[in-house]
């Protein structure tokens, strides 16, 4: 590119191509994040499921999710594509406010058992649905709404519980409990998986 | 009447680099280098001459231990910016 004067015609097709260029380059892989955080609770989540079966009941295992999540953010930061947009600065804050939000509910499950996985749901929910709405994506905006509206099932879940298992049926009632987990994995691969890998398939072409 | 164009901003690279930053909120050199496929000599003195216009900020920091040029558009680069775009299309809507 010189510096050379040129013409009128050429500033706007020239204007138009860089903004283009450089919004198509700051979108590509802005699915990563959702694959990251998706694919870790799926995992740690089905991982917790199988072990519940053998009566294994490993609680500390769940903290691999931020500390793997986190450590999986540090590594894909580094991979800084040099520019920063509005849209970037509005996700981050969303995710910070939100990823403090569950520190909270950690504190209030390990202290006061606050509905963890509802109220995990509920919050990542909200924060996939107005990332989808500022990325103006619609299977982001889906997962999003698909999990806020999904979250109710735990509650659910356990409201029928209550009527419905013999609570002094310990297995049973353990089973009952287990598939909580399942559907938590299930509801973040609708929520984080799905849309990740329609967000880096689109803009990645 | 036509408006005159702005002749810092009529200018392929400066033109180049001022619409890349007005569609971020900032810009490292490389990026701008990348997108714009200048030489890095060319490059920098067409940043120097937007940042003395003060349409753009040049902010020198590290990235880890590499050195690191961040460019940011102004608020007077936005409105020379808008003006110049302004200017174009009373030349394109007069059948140039």
């Amino acid at each position: 590119m010189q510096t050379k004067n040129f013409s009128e015609a050429q500033s706007l097709e020239l204007i138009t191509s860089m903004i283009q260029d450089s919004r198509a380059r700051l979108a590509r892989n802005s699915g990563t994040p959702f694959l990251i955080w998706g694919y870790t609770t799926v995992a740690i989540s089905i991982l917790n499921y199988i072990l519940f079966q053998y009566d294994i009941k490993c609680w500390w295992l769940w903290w691999l999710i931020p500390l793997i999540g986190w450590a999986g953010m540090m590594i894909w930061g580094k991979h800084d594509n040099g520019a920063k947009n509005y849209i970037d600065r509005v996700i981050s804050i969303i995710w910070s406010v939100i990823g403090v939000s569950f520190l909270w509910i950690m504190f209030a499950f390990v202290y006061y058992h606050a509905p963890i996985l509802f109220l995990v749901i509920l919050m990542a929910g909200m924060g996939t649905t107005m990332t989808g709405f500022v990325i103006r994506d619609k299977a982001t905006q889906i997962g999003g709404i698909v999990a806020m509206t999904s979250s109710i099932l735990f509650p659910l879940k356990h409201w029928l519980m209550i009527r419905f298992v013999d609570l002094n049926d310990i297995a049973l009632q353990s089973e009952w409990m287990s598939t909580d987990f399942l559907l938590f994995a299930a509801i973040f691969l609708f929520m984080m998986v799905i849309p990740g890998h329609i967000l880096n398939h689109k803009y990645n072409k | 009447m036509f408006k005159e164009l702005n002749p810092l901003l009529h200018s392929e690279l400066r033109l180049a680099v001022m619409s890349v930053l007005i569609s971020v909120e900032s810009a490292d050199f490389v990026f701008l280098r990348e997108q714009t496929g200048a030489t890095a000599g060319n490059l920098s003195v067409q940043i120097d001459k937007l940042q003395k216009a003060g349409y753009i900020t040049v902010e020198k920091g590290f990235k880890g231990k590499m050195p690191r040029t961040t460019c940011a558009i102004t608020q007077e680069g936005v409105a020379a910016f808008e003006e110049y775009v302004a200017a174009l299309r009373s030349y394109i809507g007069k059948g140039i």
